[in-house]
This record gives structure tokens, sequence and C-alpha cells, in this order.
């Protein structure tokens, strides 16, 4: 029996593709974001509440969607006049860099100037799936545990942004916000936080002027 | 489940060594998880278990060790290896700690059967 030395990285493929991706969209012009999150904090409600923001300004938006079935939430952009392609992954818990690809492999981004990938949501398998984006967020609800960042720390590790949602139900539940952010710090020193409620709008302005600052 | 695509990567990379080496099966698998990488051993030993079926792998032992993470107390600096998330700092009670780890999967090494 012999050894044989390795020291391969298992990411790494996903990681040339997710490259090849960054490429293509530099290229093309567009800021690629990649929104992480447990299914229901409000992902799509944030990008309906971004679309017609988008609009005003003059910036053309394309969302890709990721879910485990149906097309519901391209659907609910669709209606909103949003481009929007939908993956279903029937049963893989995360989008990767091969699977956005492919989504976009007929799309023309040219003149797209934000590119929002919505993940399939699921707090632990898309944080180790670079897709190719350049901010990465983590978006939460109050009507979560405000320790999620201490049972999920890599989602939070490893992104940008940290938005916490549904800002409007902290009447009704027992969520502490500063306990919530330590958390989320503790993960990650360099968080950029944002309190949002989609429902009131609170918060929605400073969020979208953020982000459409940073695209340009 | 994404345990299924890291362990497929494995089996293609396992594949790819041993178009290069030559070798005729493989015996063990020495892993390298971080503990930001998202990787249940458990469920990856599953995954592994189930798909190498019918390959140069189809008995090899998958030996999973995990890099625990590093706790950095940020106001007193004390430092610790720690496997079961963060709590107070031992030291001066402070809960202001920072995270560091690795979110990588590493195939280290075969051992292989010539």
């Amino acid at each position: 029996m012999s050894r044989i030395k390795v020291e391969k990285n298992v990411y790494n493929r996903n990681q040339e593709l997710a490259e090849e991706n960054r490429r293509r969209f530099q290229q093309a012009g567009a800021y690629v974001v990649n929104m992480i999150s447990s299914p229901g904090s409000g992902k799509t409600s944030l990008i309906e509440r971004l679309a017609p923001r988008c609009v005003a300004a003059g910036r053309r938006l394309f969302v890709i969607e990721g879910d485990v079935e149906t097309e519901r939430d391209a659907d609910r952009l669709r209606r909103l006049g949003v481009e929007a392609v939908q993956i279903q992954t029937h049963g893989a818990c995360h989008l990767d860099a091969a699977a956005v690809a492919r989504a976009l492999a007929g799309a023309e981004l040219a003149g797209v100037d934000l590119l929002i990938i919505e993940n399939v949501g699921n707090l632990i398998c898309p944080t180790g799936f670079d897709l190719g984006e350049q901010l990465r967020i983590v978006v939460a609800s109050t009507a979560e545990g405000d320790d999620k960042p201490l049972k999920y720390p890599a989602a939070y590790h490893k992104a940008d942004v940290c938005i916490l949602n549904k800002m409007d139900l902290l009447a009704w539940v027992d969520f502490d916000v500063e306990r919530f952010e330590a958390a989320a710090r503790r993960a990650n020193a360099q968080l950029q936080l944002f309190r949002t409620s989609c429902r009131t709008g609170e918060g929605i302005d400073a969020w979208c002027d953020w982000l459409m600052q940073r695209r340009a | 489940m994404h345990e299924l695509s890291i362990a497929q990567e494995i089996l293609d990379i396992i594949e790819a060594q041993r178009l290069r080496h030559g070798f005729e099966r493989v015996e063990s698998v020495r892993l390298r998880a971080g503990a930001l990488s998202g990787v249940n051993p458990e469920a990856l030993e599953f995954a592994f278990g189930v798909i190498r079926e019918g390959t140069c792998a189809a008995g090899a032992d998958l030996r999973i060790e995990t890099e625990p993470m590093k706790l950095v107390c940020r106001p007193c600096g004390y430092s610790a290896i720690d496997c079961h998330g963060p709590g107070a700092c031992p030291r001066c009670g402070s809960v202001d700690i920072q995270i560091d780890g690795s979110a990588g999967v590493e195939i280290v090494s075969l051992e292989v059967e010539q």
C-alpha cells in the first residue's frame, strides 16, 4: 500500500467556475449579489421593494431565483416587470456556480446593472459555494431566534451584509435586536448591518440607497 | 444534502488521481474539513458510502478530521480552540468574541493499492 499526497480543496472546481462567472459579470458591467437566508425571512420581498427603486434610478435589475420547486418567486417578480429566471433545484439544497452559469447561458447580461441571485432558503449548504458574486448578503427576520448567528456562524462569517427583516413584528416576538447584532458581529466584525421591514418600508431606503451606491 | 455534491467532487478528484498515478484501489481517504465548511462528517460518510459503489474507491474508508474554529476575545485577547461555538470568555467574561475558522474541505492524501 502506498500514500499519495493530494492536498486538493474539494470546493476548487466550484471556485474555478465561480471565477468564470465573475469574469462574465464584470465584462457585462453587472454588480452581482448572492442572498442567503433561511426560508421565509423575506428575500423575495426585499427584491420586490428594491425593484421600483431600480426603475426610478434607471438601473436594470435581473434576478435569478433559486428554489427547490416552482416558479412562484420568479413569477412574483415578473409581475413587477423584473427580468427573472428561475432555477428549480428539485431537491438540491443550494445553488452552485455551474447552476448559475447554466441559468444564464442564454441571457443577455450587457446592460444589466444589478444581478441578484436569491439562493435556496437554507443557512448551511449555500455558504460553501461561491457563485461569482461581488457581495454576499445574509438575511434574518425577527420571527426567527436572535441566536441564529451563533448557531450558523459560517453563514454570517462569509457575508458582507446582514439584513434583519420584519422589524414590524418586534412587538409580538421575543427577539432582542441588540443581542442578534452582537452575535452577528461576533461571527464577522466587518458585517454591514441593516434593519428593515418590507411591510412598513422601515429601513428600505437606507438599504437600497447603500446598495445602489455600491453599484455606482 | 450538499454532502452529496462534496462526495461526488471527492470521487472526481480520486478518479483524476487514479488516471495520473495508475493505482487499482483506494484503501482510505484522508480529509480535512474546516469548522466553517458546513460539512457534517456523518452525512458526508453516508453520501460517500452510497456513491463510491462501482468505483476504485468502493471499499475506501473516509477519515475526516475537523479543524476546529479559533475564538478570540476582542477585549482581552484571550484565544482558544473550540468545537462548541462561542460562549463567554473564560478570562474576562466578555461575550465580544471573534470567530475564525477554515471554510475549506481538503483531500489531504490517499492510501492506495497499486
